[in-house]
């Protein structure tokens, strides 16, 4: 997993790409791939290509990208291809190649088949593709948007990266978006396409698109992980056990690498499943399962590192708990909020694993992110469904929620979303907004300036973002299931997995989030029945102690860190950076400071 | 064959950087192979030379029936709507043509939304080019329109406009402005185009008179603004420093901009200036304000200069005291010379007949 950028001045006007501003790129990917950092220029100085390299498959100097194969192509590539050796076995000679690595898979391929070979990659990936033979860049991103890929066209030039603020030094003007505010203030994370600037978009997931002297295309589908969610409404109680192939198959194709690869272990139940497999494979000496514990919880109920260190125990697999007081974290606190990408409410979890695995020498570690989304585990599966049936008929009533939300102020910290039910809760993705969301639009006017909450509302249109998601399926629960996964796992988890884990130059990998395995899975899981259920009804093995407690996940001491007073800490944190925002454009400077 | 019907503002027999550019996108239109093509303006006068056959129709009523009558009759495939103003229009003939929409925006019309109906047939346009990033920015932010759809195809300028010596210039020119140092801007004098920034200049004079005496500011361009900018002058104590020359026909143009040493329009709001690139294409240095479609025209300030308000005195003095490329006509050729403009016009047309 690498660093990617470009600029391309592709307007017949434009001036040739600024040379220091792709050594300004790549400083500013650096984090990403410690392991090397290299510009490509064209001839012609039209188009420059940034790489920024953790190296992890063939890992020596002969995979240094950016990669080009005769001055035809060149490719700057980030993620895996898990599929990569099947894929060179079957169509590619060995001996025309000059390394190992997935990324020269890749432009051979795209050498035999252009962009149509984009379907066959399984796997995480963001790549850009300069074609010198058609004059023409591609970029594009993996069917789950596990990689990230943000772009901008000013109508002279074209620039994209793997994070957003990257692109803050091209000497591009960026303006912040409303619709970003907006949707961050909503849910805690900024909602894609949009981006915290105006000019700068992600690149929709399972879409490439081409950039000649025209600039960027529209995007291209290559991959739709809706048609693939979809199969969940097959509900073939016969097909459940597809599931445990699904899983096995999964982890196994996850566990490529060339170098040590890490677990994330909680004592949850998708970490569990993780580490099941890896025993069902005979791999659990090649791994070590990592767990975040805190001091303050040690040996009390929500300590992570007990049952984890069971399962591990029982598994065979090398542990390494590890305990942080509340003085480390906030030691690290400024660390965390300067290598976030966009403001977001989530991640400082995923910071703080990663930093233990890179300081165990770890560039590769598993996660279990994306097994709630696909195996109903969120308490979402069974709050919509039923605010759906107990106020779906009362939010029809016209201006009966509008007045029960201008009463919320009169409610009790907590309830504060309640009203909002009975002015949404008609539709899923209504529901659903009001299950998620941490501030509800009615609410934003409170601390953002009427302009901007009507202009990003109406740039966001987050009902209609959302209820995007969910055409074509057939049930509330395959609804929840799509919009978790393509709102909140997509613009939250993996995007905070994705920050987090690179800031430290680890790899998170997502067995999980992975098409191949919902494609197999999806038909046999029965959402109502949730998480634990699906598991065990595949035949995978978990221990007792984890299936009797409720999930817990990377459980955080957060809001009594961080925050006091009665608000839930989310809600005080995204008001404090939206506001430092508005006040200077730079949300992190002494944020933690005014938090505490 | 590819029928366009062209539904221009400005065009022949009309003066102007939007006649200008409509007169270049047409001309390069018509000479795409298997391209026929119709206009229609509402401005200009009828009977002048042209490479396609146009009429003019005066009144915004009979230009409406024209391009009714015109959409049914010549059955376009693509209409090319030379101005926002005219969208719905377009939109509502099209119903009988179902063509493609190419929508030209050219500045300060395309900055903010002209209404509910204009916002609403925005939508439906097929492609839009802008005149320059930064009106295609402001354009982006209210229209909502995929960006994607956007592109830019910046102004061209009249091949025939090349560097003149002083010994090429008209006696009568060259004697009045023996030994002087001439800052010129050229465009018109309207009070709704006070942008451009004639005042700045006439306000910074004072300070670039004590440097240099010989200095005289020479505003081109007729409009009812000439009286407001000459008690500007008055008041400030420069008035004999500043020269109205009134109107200069086309054909006479080239000398004024050879004859300025520095070329300054810092415009606040320019949709691009192909002034700029005249002047330039004239041998003479241009001075623009960044910060608007300007930029695009000084290329980032590669060809041109680009100021701020604070550095502007500063900045003319530099370029009054410094000599002048001599490659400037031929590098502004290189980057916004005709051959481009049509290459570009070229592709866009390819582009719109692939779009779906």
């Amino acid at each position: 997993m690498c660093g990617v950028a470009t600029l391309y001045n592709y307007h017949y006007a434009s001036p040739a790409v600024d040379i220091p501003a792709l050594g300004v790129l790549r400083e500013e990917l650096r984090h990403r791939g410690p392991d090397s950092q290299d510009v490509w220029v064209s001839d012609d100085s039209r188009i420059g290509l940034v790489h920024t390299r953790l190296s992890i498959i063939g890992p020596d100097e002969r995979g240094r990208q950016p990669m080009t194969i005769d001055d035809q192509v060149v490719i700057s590539f980030n993620g895996e291809i898990y599929n990569y050796e099947s894929l060179r076995d079957r169509y590619l000679e060995s001996s025309s190649l000059q390394s190992e690595t997935d990324t020269e898979v890749v432009l051979r391929l795209y050498l035999l088949f252009g962009v149509d070979m984009l379907p066959m990659l399984d796997g995480m990936f963001s790549l850009l593709i300069w074609d010198a033979r058609r004059d023409q860049l591609i970029a594009a991103r993996d069917g789950y948007g596990v990689k990230p890929l943000y772009y901008l066209d000013n109508g002279w030039a074209f620039a994209a990266s793997s994070e957003v603020r990257a692109l803050e030094s091209t000497g591009i003007e960026l303006t912040l978006d409303p619709a970003g505010l907006v949707g961050f203030s909503i849910f805690g994370h900024v909602p894609e396409p949009f981006t915290s600037y105006r000019e700068v978009r992600s690149l929709p997931p399972g879409t490439y698109i081409t950039v000649g002297s025209l600039g960027a295309s529209e995007p291209v589908e290559f991959a739709d992980i809706s048609s693939d969610l979809r199969r969940l409404d097959a509900r073939d109680i016969a097909a459940s056990e597809n599931l445990r192939e699904a899983l096995l198959n999964s982890v196994r194709d996850h566990l490529v690498s060339d170098v040590p690869v890490s677990l994330f272990l909680s004592s949850g139940l998708d970490s569990a499943a993780l580490l099941w497999a890896v025993k069902q494979l005979n791999r659990t000496e090649q791994l070590t399962a990592l767990t975040l514990r805190f001091e303050e919880y040690e040996n009390s109920l929500v300590d992570e590192a007990v049952i984890a260190g069971k399962i591990a125990e029982q598994s065979g697999v090398r542990h390494v708990p590890v305990t942080w007081s509340k003085a480390d974290f906030l030691n690290h606190l400024p660390a965390m909020i300067a290598a976030m990408d966009m403001p977001t409410c989530d991640g400082l979890n995923t910071w703080m694993i990663s930093r233990i695995a890179a300081d165990h020498g770890f560039k590769v570690a598993l996660s279990g992110i994306g097994g709630d989304e696909l195996l109903g585990g969120y308490p979402a599966f069974r709050d919509v469904p039923r605010w759906k049936y107990q106020f779906g008929l009362l939010a029809h009533i016209p201006m009966l929620g509008r007045i029960a939300e201008n009463l919320s102020g009169y409610l009790p910290a907590g309830l504060e979303k309640a009203p909002s039910l009975l002015r949404y809760a008609d539709t899923t993705a209504g529901a659903y907004m009001v299950r998620r969301g941490i501030f509800m639009p009615h609410e934003l006017k409170e601390f953002l300036p009427m302009e901007l909450v009507r202009e990003g509302m109406a740039r966001l249109d987050p009902l209609g973002l959302m209820a995007s998601k969910t055409v074509g399926f057939s049930s509330v629960e395959s609804e929840v299931a799509s919009l978790e996964t393509q709102c909140y796992l997509r613009s939250q988890l993996l995007r905070d997995a994705d920050w987090a884990g690179m800031s430290q130059g680890v790899e998170i990998r997502v067995p999980f989030a992975y098409p191949p395995l919902i494609q197999r899975a999806a038909p046999g899981i029965d959402l109502k029945g949730g998480k634990a259920e699906n598991l065990l009804r595949a035949g995978i093995g978990l221990p007792r102690e984890v299936t009797a407690r409720s999930k817990t996940g990377f459980t955080l001491p957060m809001a009594s860190w961080i925050t006091s007073g009665n608000e839930h800490w989310s809600r005080t944190w995204v008001r404090q950076i939206v506001m430092k925002l508005l006040d200077d454009g730079s949300w992190k400077r002494e944020l933690e400071l005014e938090l505490l | 064959m590819v029928k366009v019907l062209g539904l221009l503002s400005d065009g022949y027999g009309c003066s102007g950087g939007i006649a200008q550019y409509n007169r270049d996108l047409v001309s390069a239109l018509s000479e795409i192979e298997g391209v026929s093509l119709y206009v229609q303006q509402i401005h200009g006068v009828e009977g002048v030379e042209s490479v396609v056959p146009y009429e003019v129709s005066h009144s915004r009523i009979t230009f409406a029936v024209a391009a009714f009558r015109n959409v049914i009759s010549f059955r376009p495939d693509v209409i090319l709507c030379g101005h926002i103003n005219f969208v719905w229009l377009v939109s509502l003939a099209n119903l009988f043509a179902k063509a493609r929409v190419w929508l030209q925006i050219h500045g300060i019309d395309a900055f903010e939304s002209p209404g509910a109906i204009t916002f609403h047939n925005v939508g439906k346009v097929d492609l839009v080019t802008s005149v320059s990033r930064y009106t295609r920015r402001r354009f982006i932010e209210w229209s909502r329109l995929e960006p994607e759809r956007v592109k830019v195809l910046p102004n061209t300028f009249d091949v025939a406009l090349r560097p003149l010596t002083r010994n090429d210039l008209a006696e009568d020119l060259k004697s009045r402005y023996q030994g002087k140092k001439i800052l010129l801007t050229v465009g018109r004098l309207d009070p709704r185009e006070a942008y451009k920034g004639h005042d700045l200049v006439i306000e910074a004079l004072p300070e670039l008179i004590r440097k240099n005496r010989d200095l005289v500011y020479l505003v081109v361009g007729t409009g009812e603004d000439v009286h407001r900018l000459k008690r500007l002058a008055e008041d400030k104590g420069v008035s004999e420093f500043v020269e109205f020359a009134g109107y200069v026909a086309q054909d006479c143009i080239n000398a004024y901009l050879s004859l300025a040493d520095v070329f300054v329009m810092p415009s606040t709001l320019e949709g691009f200036g192909i002034v700029f690139l005249e002047s330039m294409a004239a041998g003479t240095p241009v001075i623009a304000l960044r910060g608007s479609g300007s930029d695009d025209a000084c290329q980032d300030g590669s060809l041109g200069l680009l100021t701020t308000h604070e550095s502007l005195v500063e900045d003319i003095l530099s370029s009054l005291n410094t000599n002048p490329s001599k490659d400037l006509a031929q590098q502004v050729d290189e980057v916004f010379g005709v051959d481009r403009f049509k290459r570009h016009v070229r592709r866009l047309l390819s582009h719109l007949e692939r779009a779906t």
